[in-house]
């Protein structure tokens, strides 16, 4: 296989076939045969264009952390108190275990969408000010009426991005890119823990985290192709 | 109405550019140009991706020429300023314009 047309199949990857193949008959065009100054030519756009969503995409992990790290500290503490001092699950318990999940998919895509797009972006803004909101749900939800008031003021702040078209649109992408990392992650555990963990075997522990980082992994690897495919559609102008 | 983001640097310096090639705009004229009349050397994957940026966004419309020899069978892919382009450009050097009036950075008084 001629060096070009590798290097025209390793740029389709992260871009399309035909500006791949521009992009690879541009840099032949100006090495002048040089097969040192092509391949480090190719490389350069290779970093130039993948570096976003790598840097995306380990923030998006990090942001799990600290997502987690609020409802650790928040949440999961009232829960231990409740149940010592009443004994059963509360109501507020099962929503926040709920909220919990959902912020967590909107904080990623948001670490994601940061990093890509950048702050002025209108996706990225979206998406914090959801991930922001849920957090603080999350973190508030065992006050007394908070069942209640935090429900309206999601709805409240959703309600404000229906009034104009490209709001809206950001919205259905937030939504869409949060439910594909949700689908992803509860599918890949369903079936792997179905698959690798049943019965008691060794190396339990190890399989275990495996498959739970690796759900991680392809979750947010999912969420940013749909970020980026939603994204194109719903807002191309952006 | 939605407000425009407003042009970056490299995106106004990649517009004139492309401006100044007519329909002769590809990736490595446009290279050429800018090194040539801003003496900016632009690293390939500086200016793909903002190319592609740029295209994304409406500010260029692209179009594919016939494949040549020299560059193994690939076409080029010409770009022009896109109506969305052109407009951006303009409120931007206006704005430069109306900054400038009046501070003699140019020498006018002196040439």
């Amino acid at each position: 296989m001629d060096k070009s047309n590798i290097a025209e199949w390793i740029v389709a990857r992260v871009s399309d076939r035909p500006r791949a193949s521009a992009i690879v008959g541009d840099l032949l065009e100006q090495s002048g045969g040089s097969l040192a100054a092509f391949a480090f030519a190719v490389s350069r756009v290779l970093v130039a264009m993948t570096w976003r969503w790598a840097a995306g995409g380990m923030a998006a992990f990090a942001s799990i952390f600290a997502t987690s790290w609020f409802y650790t500290h928040f949440t999961i503490r009232e829960m231990l108190i409740g149940s010592s001092t009443h004994h059963h699950r509360e109501a507020w318990m099962m929503w926040a275990t709920i909220l919990f999940f959902i912020s967590m998919c909107v904080c990623t895509q948001a670490a994601i969408s940061v990093f890509v797009y950048g702050f002025q972006d209108r996706v990225t803004r979206t998406s914090t000010l959801f991930a922001a909101a849920l957090i603080a749900s999350n973190a508030t939800i065992w006050m007394p009426h908070a069942i209640l008031v935090i429900p309206l003021t999601l709805l409240l702040i959703a309600s404000c991005f229906l009034f104009d078209t490209e709001s809206r649109r950001a919205l259905l992408v937030v939504s869409f890119t949060g439910m594909a990392y949700a689908t992803t992650l509860m599918l890949f555990r369903y079936v792997a823990f179905r698959l690798f963990l049943s019965g008691p075997r060794p190396g339990y522990l190890h399989r275990f985290a495996v498959i739970f980082l690796g759900s991680l992994f392809l979750a947010i690897a999912v969420e940013a192709n749909v970020l980026a495919s939603a994204r194109r559609r719903l807002l191309p102008a952006n | 109405m939605s407000k425009s983001p407003s042009l970056g640097e490299f995106e106004q310096l990649i517009l004139l550019a492309i401006l100044r090639l007519g329909d002769q705009a590809y990736g490595v004229s446009i290279r050429t140009e800018l090194q040539d009349c801003a003496g900016r050397t632009a690293s390939p994957g500086a200016l793909y991706t903002t190319l592609d940026r740029m295209e994304q966004k409406g500010l260029l419309v692209p179009r594919d020429g016939e494949p040549t020899p020299e560059r193994g069978g690939r076409a080029k892919r010409f770009y022009i300023v896109s109506s969305r382009g052109r407009d951006q450009l303009v409120r931007a050097q206006q704005s430069f314009h109306r900054l400038l009036s009046g501070l003699d950075l140019l020498g006018e008084s002196n040439g």
